[in-house]
């Protein structure tokens, strides 16, 4: 009983030291503590009007931005219609052609290349064998004529010459 | 002297040209006058008998083949041009004496 009395004299005297350590803790140190949290709020502050800023900034970028493009394509299209007009009524039509063709004729030549170019071939082949051909039959007749052997055969080849030249001429 | 002018203009394709005389019924070919229509073409002239028999030929000849010679003709013969730099036009003169 009596230690029981001893320990809670003790324990109350630690507890009456521990709040006298406590106030003159605070005491020294309590108004520092108020003045990191007055910084600590000032950084937030701060920190909260970058960001403002920061999106303010963002937001004025993106409209001068926008504001431009849009200039530019107005200008394009002011400057792209008045070549197509040249002074003339409007023409949507007509307009839609021009803009169209230059699709319309690379889609068109990209189908018919390859039957152009097979037609193509038909005609070079064609072509050089008749050339060919001419040339055989001048060299035959040049030859029979300076012979002179068969006035039949050098006549034939003339005349063959000739309708061939006649061919050749479109005549 | 009696002088026949045999006088072509032959235009050239792929290099070449060939055509023949008039009959000669005994002659002299006396000159070969063969002239391109640029001097820079480079070219080579022959005459041909009736028996395929090349007698003259001209090699490597720039712009102009201006020959005398002495060559006894008979029958037709053919000229040909080969070998051209340039296809264009050419003259082709034969100065025989048919006597």
């Amino acid at each position: 009983m009596l230690g029981d009395k001893k320990v809670l004299f003790e324990l109350k005297k630690l507890q009456t030291e521990f709040n006298s350590f406590k106030d003159s803790l605070y005491h020294t140190y309590g108004h520092k503590l108020s003045e990191v949290e007055d910084r600590i709020d000032y950084l937030d502050k701060i920190e909260l009007r970058v960001d403002q800023k920061l999106v303010e900034f963002q937001k004025e970028i993106a409209d001068k931005y926008f504001e431009q493009m849009n200039a530019f394509l107005r200008w394009n299209k002011e400057i792209a219609l008045v070549s197509y007009m040249n002074g003339k009524d409007p023409d949507i039509n007509g307009l839609k052609r021009e803009l169209m063709k230059p699709y319309l004729d690379e889609k068109f030549v990209a189908n018919k290349a390859e039957e152009a170019d097979k037609i193509n071939q038909i005609l070079k082949t064609q072509g050089e064998q008749i050339r060919s051909k001419r040339e055989t039959l001048y060299r035959d007749f040049l030859k029979a004529e300076r012979e002179g052997k068969d006035p039949v055969l050098t006549q034939t080849l003339k005349a063959q010459l000739d309708i061939l030249d006649e061919i050749i001429k479109g005549n | 002297m009696l002088v026949n002018q045999d006088y072509v203009l032959a235009t050239i394709a792929s290099g070449a040209w060939s055509g023949n005389t008039p009959t000669f019924s005994g002659a002299m070919l006396l000159q070969v006058v063969v002239k391109a229509t640029t001097n820079t073409t480079v070219f080579d002239f022959n005459l041909t008998d009736k028996y395929g028999v090349i007698v003259a030929e001209w090699k490597d000849i720039g712009g102009e083949l201006n020959a005398q010679v002495s060559i006894p003709l008979r029958g037709i013969y053919t000229k040909a041009i080969s070998n051209s730099t340039a296809d264009e036009d050419f003259k082709v003169e034969l100065n025989v004496d048919e006597n």
